[in-house]
């Protein structure tokens, strides 16, 4: 089934609602936002010179660092007061993003949510659990809204505790799963473990995947934990672009669709910043036609993928991206959380006792990410002091996990032992890259 | 007495390493214990030349702490130990950690000590009429 009609128009028609949503979106952001102004007037672009799509590319891009520079409403079009809502994700040091809605920004937001669950095969009579975070983070109310407006049943169970999720699932005969595909194998690992086999004990036949990327690999491990016939999509977005409901996969599994009468894809050369053609990889940048609280002009979000237009077998004709496969920043995933590895860098220049080399290697063990810090002693003070050693670690996990909401292990090393870099130091060790392809 | 205590990461050949390295020096080991958790250990050792030792160590990028320690000379027969231990908890003194040298030829055993105050302890013990150990005779 397809949601929207939206989502079959032809190309002329979807490049007409386009434009004429980006001219009245670049007049609004121009006359309401001061940075955007200023930025559009810095290199003598006024809204009045976009008169085709092709005009977008004059347009500045806006970055990360812009919500830092003007925490936390510096972005917005709209006064506080007509904001319906508030979401935040993580920033690359200290502040967080700040993200806001009003009324409209919410509908649309729904609606772009409804179309992706739909395109992943939800129907008004599925069960859904929602295993998400609740909380600033945009992946849990976003599906949830979204969810509700196709008419299914939500029960918002939010991410942890393993066993009562699976008791739920048995109980409420679960039949639509949203969660991040490691957490999603994770909890098939442990109903096994519980002597439930999930293919034939729960009723899961729809995994709706997000907050992470997922292999094909993963994918593939889905359906065999899951069962062969479950249909196991994933979709895309993030908070500066309302949240979910950018993308999302269709059931032919053959990209992701943009949700193109609310948002104009483009990919660029993360070098150079310009736009590339059709069909090659690059950075992604994402206009929002609609957002009204908070637009987003020419958004890089540091994603890399490839975009296709031609339409799909679903009877689709939106547009698609491919799987992610890679950032241009240094931005890890971590059980869904957005981790910088300057946020780390931060909580651990904060603890005289160690110094300010590290390594940050991250691993997936059975299914789930798992993060190992290596610090190095600053000098020899603890060396003869187990305990000392001791409250040590307890001291950097402890300021790791208020900054990041994540468990990390910490491994102590003699000083010295770390590597020195001359150049760019590499901090990052990632062994979870074990990407896939999809068409 | 002067210990020396070595930062080592807990993987294979790791001690192995550190005693090399005072063999290949002909350096003799009259005491050692090591403490370890998951991922590092502490290793403990008193040597014949521990100021030697501990440069060749550090010349060799180990993590070397050159600690004071309690030796005490103990007659060998039961209760002995606790006799000390006793004592200390009397005075209130707490016990970090404690070891015994390996093998001492016709002398009495030497157990190591690293308590909460060490010169408290130090006075605690002889009081208690038993013999602190400053020097190894070689």
């Amino acid at each position: 089934m397809i949601w929207a009609k939206e989502e079959t128009l032809s190309r002329k028609e979807i490049q007409q609602i386009q434009l004429n949503r980006l001219k009245e979106q670049v007049e609004w952001a121009y006359t309401r936002v001061q940075p955007y102004r200023e930025k559009m007037d810095a290199v003598g672009v006024r809204p009045e010179h976009i008169q085709s799509l092709n005009d977008l590319k004059l347009l500045p891009f806006t970055k990360k660092q812009d919500f830092r520079d003007h925490y936390p409403f510096g972005l917005f079009a709209v006064e506080r007061e007509k904001l319906k809502r508030i979401h935040a994700s993580s920033g690359t040091t200290g502040k967080p993003t700040v993200v806001g809605y009003t009324a409209a920004d919410m509908d649309n937001w729904t609606e772009n949510v409804s179309r992706i669950a739909v395109m992943g095969g939800a129907t008004a009579a599925d069960m859904v659990q929602i295993c998400f975070g609740y909380g600033m983070f945009t992946g849990a109310l976003g599906l949830h809204a979204g969810l509700e407006n196709i008419g299914a049943t939500v029960a918002p169970t939010s991410s942890g505790n393993t066993k009562k999720q699976i008791m739920f699932m048995q109980d409420l005969k679960t039949t639509l799963l949203v969660a991040t595909p490691s957490y999603a194998l994770h909890i098939a690992e442990v109903a096994r473990s519980m002597g439930i086999d999930p293919q034939k004990d729960l009723h899961v036949r729809i995994g709706l995947f997000g907050g992470e990327g997922m292999t094909e690999a993963m994918r593939d491990e889905m359906h065999r934990l899951w069962g062969p016939d479950m249909k196991v999509t994933q979709n895309y977005g993030m908070s500066e672009l309302n949240g979910p409901g950018v993308s999302g996969e269709c059931l032919e599994l053959c990209g992701m669709h943009i949700n193109e009468d609310h948002f104009i894809a483009e990919i660029i050369d993360p070098a150079t910043g310009e736009v590339l053609p059709e069909g090659e990889k690059g950075e992604l940048v994402i206009t929002c036609l609609t957002k009204k609280a908070l637009p987003m002009l020419r958004y890089r979000t540091m994603d890399i993928t490839r975009l296709f237009y031609e339409p799909c077998r679903c009877g689709r004709t939106t547009a698609r991206m491919e799987s992610l496969s890679g950032r241009t920043d240094d931005m890890l995933i971590i059980r869904g959380v957005n981790v910088f590895p300057t946020q780390i860098e931060e909580v651990l220049l904060q603890i005289p006792e160690i110094g300010p080399h590290y390594e940050i290697i991250v691993e997936r063990i059975g299914h789930l990410d798992t993060m190992k810090i290596q610090v190095e002693l600053a000098d020899d003070s603890l060396f003869d002091s187990y305990a000392g050693l001791e409250a040590l670690e307890k001291k950097i996990r402890g300021g790791l996990r208020s900054i990041l909401g994540l468990d990390a292990e910490i491994k102590l090393l003699a000083p010295g032992s770390l590597p020195r870099f001359e150049g760019k130091a590499k901090r990052v060790t990632d062994k979870r890259k074990d990407l896939g392809l999809n068409c | 007495m002067k210990q020396l205590s070595i930062f080592v990461e807990n993987k294979v050949g790791s001690l192995a390493e550190v005693t090399r390295i005072l063999k290949e020096a002909g350096i003799n080991l009259r005491a050692v214990a090591s403490f370890d958790s998951p991922s590092y250990g502490i290793l403990r050792v008193i040597v014949d030349d521990p100021e030697h030792a501990r440069e060749l160590l550090l010349s060799e990028k180990h993590a070397v702490k050159m600690t004071d320690v309690l030796a005490v000379e103990l007659v060998d027969k039961p209760g002995a130990l606790d006799g000390a231990l006793q004592r200390l908890a009397e005075a209130g003194i707490s016990i970090n950690y404690v070891y015994s040298f390996v093998l001492r030829k016709e002398a009495e055993p030497l157990m190591v000590l690293h308590v909460s105050d060490m010169e408290q302890g130090r006075r605690v013990l002889q009081e208690a009429g038993l013999r602190v150990v400053d020097k190894l005779d070689s």
